[in-house]
């Protein structure tokens, strides 16, 4: 895709997400870093900015961010994370190209001697939800007669 | 008998403490702050953090810890007079800072099992290693600056270290460390004539 993106700092809109202020900031910056590093547009910035002409603004809404660790065996726990999130995607001037929602569910048993006992991690949940919205938005801009993909 | 051993029990956890030290690459930044040009610009700063232990992959740092180091970070942006306004994230300005630190932890598996099994009286030593990775942006999101600093941090922790917790205490170690990485960055930035 020969274009830029500007994103819209990312919001959590689900009222029970712990750190929701900090989560959004954080997905931000790697949001933005997964869009160059993946390749779905030539460059990512954030807002506020001053986008080129072609350039695409996206906005990213999660309204279910949740995390949970469960007891499950022993000295081993079961993480669970549920997320719902939505990508509109804009052209420079403001007008709405395209609006794709998507939702992801995972879990993920873990120990306390495993790294992610200590640290807890969606990222692998929130990937999947945040490449598939990516991937259907980039098939959307290149097919305005069928955005959906087959 | 019994209250000798209560009495070197209460001894022994009283003096449980830990200290961290850090293991600086390169002299701290002087002068500090730097001679400021003579239009200032005004900058925001984003900052995302990730942990690592061992070889495992990096993940989101937790939030509390994330907040402490933005808060260091931007304390040495205000103190650094450099900039006519450090903004919040959702203002324009005429830079950005976009910060993505890693912290890679590492420690010595059989030093932590001598430890535990000696109760403490053989000290554990665990070493963060800290990137701190700076871009630099203008308003129209053209890269100005990339910039990579890093250093690490070992923590001890064991018997009788309490004697040197108040001095060395690693919260306020990794704290320096961070401002130090952060002063380091903008000074370098700065001789580029970025700002």
């Amino acid at each position: 895709m020969p274009h830029g993106a500007w994103l819209e700092p990312v919001t959590i809109s689900d009222p029970s997400a712990k750190g929701a202020k900090e989560n959004q900031r954080q997905l931000t910056l790697a949001i933005e870093q997964y869009i160059t590093d993946a390749g779905y547009f030539t460059r990512a910035n954030v807002l506020p900015g001053e986008p080129a002409d072609d350039e695409y603004v996206l906005t990213f809404d999660f309204d279910r961010y949740e995390l949970v660790r469960n007891p499950f065996f022993g000295w081993m726990v079961r993480d669970v994370s549920r997320f719902s999130a939505s990508l509109s995607v804009a052209d420079s001037s403001g007008k709405q190209l395209l609006h794709l929602t998507g939702q992801v569910e995972q879990s993920e048993d873990t120990n306390q001697y495993a790294p992610a006992y200590t640290f807890p991690t969606s990222a692998t949940a929130r990937t999947r939800l945040i490449r598939s919205l990516l991937e259907q938005a980039v098939y959307g801009l290149n097919h305005p007669d069928h955005p959906t993909p087959p | 008998m019994h209250a000798w051993r209560f009495v070197a029990t209460l001894a022994a956890l009283v003096s449980l403490g830990c200290a961290a030290f850090r293991q600086p690459t390169a002299p701290p930044t002087s002068p500090w702050p730097p001679a400021a040009a003579a239009s200032k610009k005004s900058i925001r700063v984003s900052l995302a953090a990730n942990v690592a232990i061992a070889d495992s992959a990096p993940v989101d740092a937790p939030p509390a810890m994330v907040s402490r180091w933005r808060t260091w970070t931007e304390a040495t942006y205000r103190d650094s007079a450099l900039f006519s306004a450090v903004v919040a994230e959702d203002m324009p300005s005429d830079v950005r800072s976009e910060i993505r630190v890693v912290d890679s932890g590492d420690f010595r598996r059989w030093m932590a099992i001598v430890c535990g099994v000696t109760l403490f009286l053989f000290p554990a030593k665990a070493t963060d290693h800290f990137t701190l990775h700076t871009e630099f942006k203008n308003a129209k999101g053209e890269v100005l600056a990339t910039i990579e600093k890093s250093e690490s941090v070992d923590s001890w922790i064991g018997l009788f270290l309490i004697v040197v917790t108040p001095f060395r205490w690693p919260g306020r170690e990794v704290g320096d460390l961070v401002t130090e990485l952060n002063r380091a960055t903008l000074a370098e930035a700065h001789a580029q004539g970025i700002f």
